[in-house]
């Protein structure tokens, strides 16, 4: 089971380091100014650098290291991390891999002894381009080949044809993901419950997140109530569902909000993954970044999350 | 002439109906007939206008979110700006468990109080608030007359909550008053907002073992009467006349001197139990005449 | 609240108990899935009631508690409806399971089946059915050992008993499933297992003559593979274990079994397209189940309301009732008189008493006789007592033909009841064709004003389009904003027609906010949606209203197909979410436009765009300009835009930036 140590901050790039023994898990580099920061970090700092990519239509992982690419099974994977030297320390880049990598990592290292601790970094960007919501703006979304928004994830898709199933769903801006979510499954959840970024990266976008969600906030939807989880604290997310499964023992928690919310689902689902008396699901849709989302290297964030039996 | 849009009965409309909802799912911790009755205030075309901006720009901290603040304050500031001092914290869970316990750590929490008529209210009722719902011990909590004789074996950070560090006065007026008590203590303020004008002005040579971390920082942008987080309705108004039917308003209805908020800083900022007083007074001021959305 | 109660108009809202509840198609006789020998396909898109459908069929309803009197019949049939959790379901595939897939696909199948065999047993002991003999057996039943062992099941197990455990092994196999490195538990085969217990049934005198149906529902959401194997129980269903599958209406679905051969569409499985077949087929069909529904609602909401019989409306027996020519005017009679509309004359007749709509209409009879030179006064051309002529008269002014000394004495003659002459009843018909559109083009200048074209049952019809969603939201709406205006005390219940065309905009926007969370593209389809509402809008403000009523369109092309690869992904899923609704080409308005499909942009959009929604006349694009409209940058459409702007000659014109979003 995973538990937070600490959050380190870091507002000045210059400052942050990395232990020399480390292997880090990467994803896309050149997608964005952050990324292209994490990669000189890593240049900087990490001897073993592996890139990790999770394909959701076939299940498998595109894993590249040392320039050698393979393509592997759930199973292999694990396997393949289970014979590294794992003596290194880990890091995990949260910037350039999406959740449901973050949660394959997250749950695979945990079955490994050796692994103890790890290190989840997550640098924010300096500036969000704020496209406006109206529908004469034009994102520039890929057209995709998806078969179903919501592809399942491996070890956390479940059944909700056996008993109640509630929704416990994170927000961001972009209110489709979350009116996917209710068109595409046409499931009834037996209660939703939203969690707003609070404080949010900045004050006031919190508004724009409850506004472009407001017509989910209403019975039709089983809504109750609003919860409220800061936007960069992955700590008080993990708490807050284990809070919320203190009450309920089945729920999907859709991480369609901010990458620090998705890094406590992922630490959350992982650590209930062999709890039998739980059954709890995600719900993902991997969204193709856009390339002009954001601008700018922010906040650096180092989430060290270390293990207990 | 003050050129209303054209499509302004609409944002208006929409925007009642928007904080009637943020008032139904608890949002907003506003009565709905308190809401209503504040809108009357507002009777003329262009001073609903004003008052659906108002509404659009208006940011709230609810007692949730006042709860998710302070968890960014232990969870984040506390750690990251001590931490240069050779103060290290325990793992997060076993943190919050100690502070709510309340031993084995050598933090206290206080707020900014003793130092005028004004002071003291607001930052109180955070203290209060964190104290009994974010879960720390009483016992950490200290007043500002019992900064000097603290034992410095068992406290080395004096953590200061408060809503909001609008100009900085009252804190420099605490410090004036208070700071040779905290002699080998650190000083860590976090009001839960700041505007950056109060950060900046802040002399913080003249106080070397005093740290500013606030949760929420506001700069320009956030001031009423500026473009940058108007809705794309109001990107062609004329600001400077927008501002003329706002003081006509305020000043026929109300009696208030600093029209604009304490130094004129036209926030619309506002906590469940108080408001700062840099925040625009149409929101909070109470008289036979003029109903307020929030309490003061 | 009487709005609550329209509130709900999705069928996972419902229990599924329907009886008393679900309004039988009148065309039902011929739809009867429980009179079906072999497997059918039903098709519906969002908001058809495919799902009510289905599940009035079901045994939940069949052998619903509220009749009192279950006969043979009813037992002969039994309708299963199952509901796979496709989003799970797409985990069983080769990549992830290597070839054990099938038998686990197979296997959850059979587990999940199996649960709703044996719920419909519970069901059955329940009901009404008077057979307490067999009803005592079965709860004494206890599943033959051969079978409880293939389950994995050692003691002695009753029948009743096994739900429970069966739910146990969807458990496991959901938790097998996170890790699926040994084998699961055992492995089933669908069809066999339940033809199985079906077996053992009848061998023990259980549902000895039963048939037994299963619909598959949201077929189109499992993958390729899974789809192969249903579709070989289908082809090889018969008595009593027959298979039938639901989907939506042009979603892609594998016809492929896993033999060689295929399933051939009509000729294997009979299609039912519940819109087209079922309870639309005419407009009329639409009009009175709808009527039916609401009334029915109406009188949940009031008892003292005696228009339905809610016993009888999911009746089979009282169908040939329900058609009378008596029923059907009382049904629209009365929701005609819960939503009252304004006929077209009494808009217009409206605008001459506004005087803001009026002054506007004068306005632009002075325009256009100063475009024409004339020095006529423009009170020549309007007149109190004739408003539909008045308002005609503003457009066809401005029409290069219309000489306006000539119109004047049209005019005239019309206003003298006696003149007949063929100009006359010429200029009779101009009016008929132009009236809607002059009406929409003097409303659309006031933003702030709603045109009452959109109130009324019958336009509330036309705007939903058979639809059944979309209807029964506008009546929730209206009954919302009844209920916000205070005056639900006033008897007998009627919404105003300002409040209904209120509530017509609401859902408009609604609906058109709700299309970006429609599938894959949804972003891309609101985009498309509004780029034709602001064309169709803008051609709405064409002076002349020469070809009023635009919210269709075709393509000048000798196939779509042809037409960029992106732009016919696009085009199929509009049709697929019922954005687009497409129609083989009647109107002939350019002799030279090849392609014989229109298509209709969803008309519970027409508030929002100002436009109309009757299908009247059509714009042909030129392929380089709905290749723009589908696929290009902002930059590129308001280049469009702004064309048309031009070649209609509208002077008016917004700068696009204000649509969207209002502020």
């Amino acid at each position: 089971m995973w538990r937070f140590r600490n959050i380190k901050t870091y507002f000045n790039h210059d400052e942050v380091s990395l232990e020399k023994d480390t292997i880090a898990y990467h994803g896309d580099f050149l997608l964005d100014d952050r990324g292209k920061y994490v990669q000189s970090l890593l240049n900087k700092f990490v001897e073993k650098k592996i890139y990790l990519k999770y394909d959701e239509n076939d299940f498998l992982f595109l894993v590249n290291e040392n320039n050698t690419e393979n393509k592997l099974s759930k199973f292999d994977l694990k396997n393949k991390l289970l014979k590294q030297n794992i003596s290194h320390s880990v890091v995990i880049d949260a910037t350039t891999l999406s959740f449901a990598e973050i949660l394959f990592l997250l749950s695979d290292l945990n079955k490994i002894k050796d692994v103890q601790n790890i290190h989840i970094l997550y640098v924010e960007p300096s500036e969000y381009k704020f496209l406006n919501s109206s529908i004469t703006t034009y994102d520039e979304f890929a057209l995709s080949d998806k078969l179903q928004q919501f592809p399942p994830l491996p070890g956390f898709t479940i059944n909700t044809e056996l008993e109640h199933v509630e929704l416990v769903a994170f927000l961001g801006f972009e209110k489709q993901r979350l009116g996917q979510i209710f068109s595409s499954e046409e499931v009834i959840y037996d209660n939703f419950i939203p969690i707003i970024p609070l404080p949010g990266f900045s004050p006031g976008w919190e508004n724009r997140t409850i506004n472009n969600h407001l017509k989910f906030f209403d019975p039709r939807y089983r809504f109750s109530n609003v919860k409220y989880v800061s936007a960069n604290n992955p700590f008080q997310t993990l708490k807050i569902l284990e809070k919320l499964a203190a009450a309920r023992k089945c729920f999907r928690v859709a991480p369609i909000g901010t990458k620090p919310n998705a890094i406590g689902c992922a630490v959350f689902l992982v650590n209930n993954e062999n709890n039998d008396e739980t059954n709890f699901g995600a719900l993902y849709d991997f969204p193709v970044k856009s390339k002009n989302r954001s601008s700018g290297v922010g906040k650096v964030h180092i989430y060290n999350l270390f293990k207990i039996d | 002439m003050f050129n209303l849009p054209s499509e302004w009965e609409t944002f208006y409309e929409d925007m009642k109906k928007t904080a009637l909802k943020y008032i139904k799912i608890n949002f907003w911790e506003i009565e709905e007939d308190d809401f209503l009755l504040w809108l009357q205030n507002f009777e003329t075309n262009e001073e609903k206008f004003i008052a659906a901006l108002l509404i659009y720009r208006l940011i709230y901290r609810n007692k949730a979110a006042l709860l998710s603040m302070y968890n960014y304050i232990i969870d984040i500031i506390l750690p990251n700006e001590l931490s240069p001092f050779g103060i290290e914290f325990p793992p997060l869970d076993e943190l919050h468990a100690k502070l709510e316990n309340g031993r084995e750590l050598q933090l206290r929490f206080s707020t900014i109080e003793g130092v005028d008529k004004q002071t003291g209210k607001s930052g109180s009722t955070i203290l209060r608030y964190f104290e009994r719902n974010g879960g720390f011990h009483k016992r950490l909590k200290i007043s500002a007359n019992m900064l000097k004789g603290i034992d410095r074996n068992s406290c080395k950070v004096v953590v200061l909550f408060d809503d909001m560090m609008g100009t900085g006065e009252q804190f420099n007026l605490y410090l004036e008053k208070y700071y040779k008590d905290c002699e080998g203590l650190i000083v860590l303020y976090c009001p839960l907002s700041a505007t950056r004008h109060a950060i900046e002005s802040f002399n913080s040579e003249k106080y070397s073992n005093v740290i500013i971390s606030p949760v929420e920082i506001l700069d320009e942008q956030y001031k009423f009467f500026n473009i940058s987080f108007m809705p794309k309705i109001a990107e062609d108004i004329d600001l400077e006349e927008l501002r003329s039917i706002y003081t006509n308003l305020m000043e026929r209805k109300t009696k208030i001197k600093e029209l604009f908020g304490r130094s004129g800083q036209e926030l619309t900022y506002v906590f469940v139990d108080s408001t700062p007083n840099n925040t625009l007074p149409a929101l909070w001021y109470s008289d036979d005449i003029w109903t307020p959305l929030v309490p003061r | 609240m009487l709005s609550q109660i329209f509130k709900k108009n999705r069928a996972e809202e419902f229990p599924d108990d329907l009886w008393g509840k679900y309004v039988l198609p009148l065309n039902y006789a011929q739809f009867n899935l429980l009179h079906e020998t072999k497997g059918v396909k039903v098709v519906g898109g969002r908001g058809t009631g495919k799902t009510m459908y289905l599940k009035y069929h079901a045994y939940n309803t069949q052998l619903s508690k509220q009749r009192m009197l279950i006969t043979e019949d009813n037992i002969n049939t039994i309708g299963i409806y199952w509901k796979p959790d496709t989003h799970f379901v797409q985990l069983i595939n080769k990549s992830y399971l290597n070839d054990k897939w099938d038998a686990v696909f197979n296997t959850y199948v059979a587990l999940s089946l199996m649960m709703k065999f044996l719920e419909f047993i519970d069901v059955f002991l329940d009901s009404n059915y008077h057979d307490e003999d067999t009803k005592e057996r079965l709860k004494n039943f206890t599943v033959p050992k051969d079978f409880s062992e293939e389950l994995n099941i050692n003691q002695e197990v009753l029948l009743i008993e096994l739900k429970e455990r069966i739910r146990g092994f969807l458990f496991k196999l959901q938790n097998w499933l996170h890790n699926p490195i040994k084998d699961f538990l055992f492995y089933l085969d669908g069809k066999a297992t339940i033809e199985y217990i079906i077996q053992i049934w009848k061998d023990n005198n259980f549902f000895k003559k039963t048939t037994f149906h299963i619909f598959i529902d949201e077929f189109e959401n499992l993958r390729e593979e899974h789809q192969k194997i249903i579709n070989t129980w289908m082809k090889h269903g018969a008595s009593p274990l027959i298979f039938s599958i639901a989907y939506k209406k042009h979603a892609y679905v594998s016809d492929n079994t896993t033999s060689k051969e295929h399933t051939q569409g009509r000729n294997d499985h009979r299609i039912i397209d519940l819109v087209d077949d079922v309870y639309a087929k005419t407009d009329d069909d639409f009009k009175l189940l709808s009527a039916e529904i609401i009334a029915s609602k109406i009188q949940e909401y009031d008892s003292q309301y005696k228009i339905v019989d809610n016993d009888k409306i999911s009746s089979e027996e009282e169908v040939k009732y329900r058609r009378s020519i008596e029923y059907k005017n009382k049904m629209i009679e009365f929701v005609n008189s819960i939503f009252p509309s304004l006929r077209y004359g009494e808009i217009a007749a409206l605008v001459m008493s506004d005087k803001t709509l009026k002054n506007k209409l004068i306005k632009n009879i002075k325009l256009a006789l100063k475009t024409k030179n004339s020095t006529l006064k423009d009170s020549y051309f309007y007149d109190d007592d004739f408003p539909e002529a008045s308002v005609v008269n503003g457009t066809l002014l401005f029409r290069t033909r219309t000489k306006p000394e000539e119109l004047k004495k049209l005019f005239n003659d019309y206003k003298k009841a006696g003149v007949q002459s063929p100009s006359v009843t010429a200029y009779k018909e101009q009016i008929s064709n132009a009236l809607v559109g002059s009406i929409l083009y003097i409303y659309i200048s006031f933003p702030q004003r709603i045109c009452p074209i959109y109130a009324g049952f019958e336009r509330f019809c036309l705007m939903s389009r058979n639809n059944l969603r979309h209807l029964l939201e506008l009546c929730y709406q209206s009954f919302v904003e009844l209920e916000n205006s205070n005056n639900l005390e006033q008897k007998p219940i009627k919404v105003d027609f300002n409040l209904q065309a209120k509530a017509a905009k609401f859902c408009s926007r609604q609906e058109l906010d709700t299309i970006s969370e429609l599938g894959s593209y949804g972003k891309d389809l609101q985009k498309i949606a509004n780029r034709l509402g602001i064309i169709f809008s803008l051609k709405q403000k064409i002076k002349t209203q020469s070809k009023p009523e635009n919210i269709h369109f075709s393509v000048e092309t000798h196939s779509l197909e042809t037409i960029d690869e992106k732009f016919n992904i696009l085009l199929h899923e509009a049709k697929l979410w019922n954005v687009l609704q497409e129609f083989d080409g009647t109107t002939k308005d350019t002799s030279d436009s090849i392609s014989t499909k229109e298509f209709m942009l969803t008309p519970i959009l027409a508030p929002y765009y100002k436009i109309s929604m009757r299908k009247i006349h059509k714009i042909v694009f030129k392929p380089d300009e709905i290749k723009t409209i589908f696929l290009k940058s902002d930059t590129e459409f308001d280049k469009l835009y702004k064309k048309f702007v031009k070649e209609w000659k509208i002077e008016n014109a917004e700068d696009l930036g204000l649509f969207g979003e209002n502020y």
